[in-house]
């Protein structure tokens, strides 16, 4: 009891600092932001939405008969190295922002070393996926076609670097998507097959569903750690496409924007 | 190009042959920043970003005048060669860290050319790219490959970092735990590590105390002996003068003076006495009035002469010798109607020797707003210096005696040396006698 006398008997000492400190975070958590408060609204809002096409509308079909936490927890440790990156990656140049105006430092290794490091992550997180697999042995069929596990990986790592380099450089100008990325993330999540398989995918909305390339590696990750099946071809094929040809233009607008950052950091 | 002023024609930018390593050559280059973006659109903001940058090959007069664009840099073009030590001097504002800055490639001339071949070592502020969790040992190779050497080059020089730094008990530190200095010690250490073709210094030697800021200079010196090409970024006029071959000065954006040092400090001064001067007299301050304006102190506002008791100037005096320090204010107006003089006496190292005012010496106030003043100053006992060369500064202050109009650095230097041997510094006029007792 004294100790809580005490803490309000300081606090109200420093009622006038408390006021400022809240009205400094209030000020520059929004600063350079581009929706300000919206972020507030539009965040339950767009969950809402996705909750909403994720279950409603996507997911009508049958579920394979696997464990839900081997199924969730593989589907989420291919999502996650994607997420981290984004995360890392976005302010990965407004971070080293002090740097960037004082020396000239090859500024495209910022996002590429963000999404490097989110690896660690996905290392220290494969021992819980390897230790589920064991336990569920059962339910997972071991063979060649794990090969397209780490080709999976390495596609999700191109289209990750080619986004975060884009969020990167946009976050120079628009410092909400700090508070943006993990949220995108959030909601991304929904339309990727974590919670729920490919199959389960209303039959109308596949061919819809797999033009997104983190679809289909999420997909293809899991397939070849569970079901020792082959990608499907030719969404595999195109999300390669399509994560290459995200990274050249990614590299083009990074390019373009790199020798203007220093002038508006 | 030594000693040119400003060009004002705009004929498009001349492509000439490409620079060798160490070289730096400015054609026509013009900088400006937006003054203030959060009235744009994100959309037009993000735009503005992606875009292909663009370098204009010519500013059109009415750019120059848009209200919305702060010009950091107008039309400034020189040339440097390898090995030269140039100076940057100018008011707050006008443009030297935006030079630098272009320089070193971090950012893109609006319109113009700039050409800076070779390896650039920037210390823009010193320790930057020093992460505070990492040790020091981590930090000296994260912050080399920062600034572009390889891992075999950063093994070369790694113990003469550590050296040079005097860190070597501290290395395994994190570098949150170290103090100011030696968190600067170590950027600076690593930053001129390997010798850069051109280095660029913007007022490091503010921070660290006087041993390291003798260190910074000897590396320096070193340095220009390898042929580095050094700008100098400071508001101390005597490291500038005891330091650089070459000096820029920039006013507004634009360059006033390329040449030498001395000249340039000169006109730096005047500059600093005619914007006191605006202050003085309440004029406006936007836009500023042309340099030979109303109310505006002209060039070489103060000057001074030391003459000996026969009324010749001198720049030998032996100690005791009494001599007269005479001076000459001159210009339309000098700051306010009145105003106190302060003389300073200064050694060569930067000592305060002595300084004393008419305030303190009672005598009254100054009658500034004729066009021209003269004082003396008299020392009938002369100056108690046994040796060495110092320095008379002037400045002019208001009439409460604090703030400053008009400084002048050196408005008369002179050599002491003493009538008979004797050690030490101070002239201690002296008589022998003795007496032998039983």
């Amino acid at each position: 009891m004294v100790t809580l006398t005490h803490y309000v008997r300081d606090i109200w000492r420093h009622r006038d600092l408390v006021r400022s400190l809240v009205w400094r975070d209030f000020c520059t958590r929004y600063k350079q932001a581009v929706l300000g408060f919206g972020w507030a609204v539009l965040y339950p809002i767009a969950l809402a939405a996705i909750l909403w096409l994720a279950f409603e509308v996507l997911q009508q079909g049958p579920t394979t008969g696997k464990p839900r936490l081997l199924v969730y927890y593989c589907g989420l440790h291919a999502f996650n190295l994607f997420a981290s990156g984004v995360i890392y990656g976005t302010i990965s140049v407004v971070a080293n922002g002090g740097l960037l105006t004082r020396v000239r430092v090859p500024t495209e290794a910022f996002p590429l070393s963000a999404v490097l490091s989110s690896l660690f992550d996905y290392v220290f997180a494969s021992a819980a996926l390897v230790g589920l697999m064991v336990w569920y042995r059962s339910h997972v069929v071991v063979g060649l076609n794990w090969v397209w596990a780490p080709l999976a990986i390495t596609g999700q790592l191109v289209l990750t670097l080619a986004v975060v380099q884009v969020l990167a450089a946009a976050c120079v100008i628009a410092r909400d998507l700090r508070y943006g990325a993990p949220i995108l993330c959030q909601l991304l999540l929904f339309l990727v097959p974590v919670i729920y398989e490919v199959p389960a995918v209303a039959r109308g909305a596949w061919r819809w569903y797999l033009l997104n390339p983190l679809a289909v590696y999420v997909d293809c990750y899991r397939r070849a750690l569970l079901d020792n099946m082959p990608p499907r071809w030719s969404y595999f094929l195109l999300a390669w496409a399509v994560s290459l040809v995200c990274l050249w233009i990614s590299c083009r607008l990074f390019a373009n924007a790199r020798n203007k950052f220093a002038d508006v950091l | 190009m030594p000693g040119t002023n400003l060009r004002t024609s705009s004929e498009p930018v001349q492509r000439t042959a490409v620079p060798a390593p160490g070289q730096v050559r400015f054609e026509r280059v013009y900088k400006a920043y937006p003054r203030d973006i959060s009235g744009w659109s994100a959309v037009r903001r993000l735009v503005e970003l992606f875009r292909p940058p663009r370098v204009l090959d010519h500013v059109p007069e009415a750019e120059l005048a848009r209200p919305d664009l702060v010009w950091a840099l107008r039309d400034v073009s020189f040339e440097v060669r390898r090995g030269e030590v140039v100076g940057v001097i100018g008011p707050n504002g006008s443009g030297k860290s935006s030079l630098l800055r272009l320089i070193a490639g971090i950012t893109l001339p609006t319109s113009g050319r700039v050409d800076a071949r070779g390896r650039v070592g920037s210390l823009l502020e010193v320790g930057a790219g020093l992460h505070p969790e990492m040790t020091g040992r981590e930090n000296i190779y994260l912050n080399g490959r920062l600034l572009g050497m390889s891992s075999a080059e950063i093994a070369a020089v790694f113990d003469e970092i550590v050296e040079f730094s005097g860190l070597r008990d501290f290395l395994d530190m994190p570098v949150k735990r170290y103090s100011t200095g030696m968190y600067v010690r170590l950027g600076f250490s690593v930053a001129t590590a390997v010798a850069p073709e051109i280095l660029l210094v913007d007022e490091v030697l503010a921070v660290g105390d006087w041993a390291f800021q003798r260190k910074c200079m000897a590396r320096f010196r070193e340095l220009k002996e390898k042929n580095t090409t050094i700008f100098f970024v400071s508001h101390n006029m005597d490291a500038i003068r005891q330091f650089c071959t070459r000096c820029l000065f920039l006013v507004d954006g634009e360059l006033r003076f390329d040449g030498d040092p001395e000249e340039a400090i000169h006109r730096y001064y005047a500059e600093g006495f005619r914007t006191w001067v605006v202050r003085g007299t309440g004029a406006p301050t936007t836009p500023r009035p042309p340099a030979q304006g109303k109310g505006v102190a002209v060039e070489g506002a103060i000057s001074g002469c030391l003459r000996n008791a026969s009324g010749e100037p001198v720049t030998s005096l032996c100690s005791g010798e009494p001599c007269v320090l005479e001076l000459t204010l001159e210009g339309d107006r000098i700051g306010e109607d009145a105003g106190h003089l302060r003389v300073d006496l200064f050694d060569q190292e930067g000592t305060l020797l002595a300084g004393f005012s008419t305030e303190d010496d009672r005598i009254g106030l100054l009658p500034l707003e004729r066009r021209r003043v003269r004082v003396s100053v008299q020392f009938p006992h002369g100056l108690p210096l046994a040796r060495g060369r110092c320095r008379f500064r002037v400045v002019v202050l208001d009439p409460n005696g604090l703030e400053p109009f008009a400084v002048e650095d050196r408005v008369a230097e002179v050599t002491c040396h003493a009538p008979r041997p004797q050690s030490g510094y101070v002239y201690v006029p002296r008589e022998w006698q003795w007496r032998a007792e039983e």
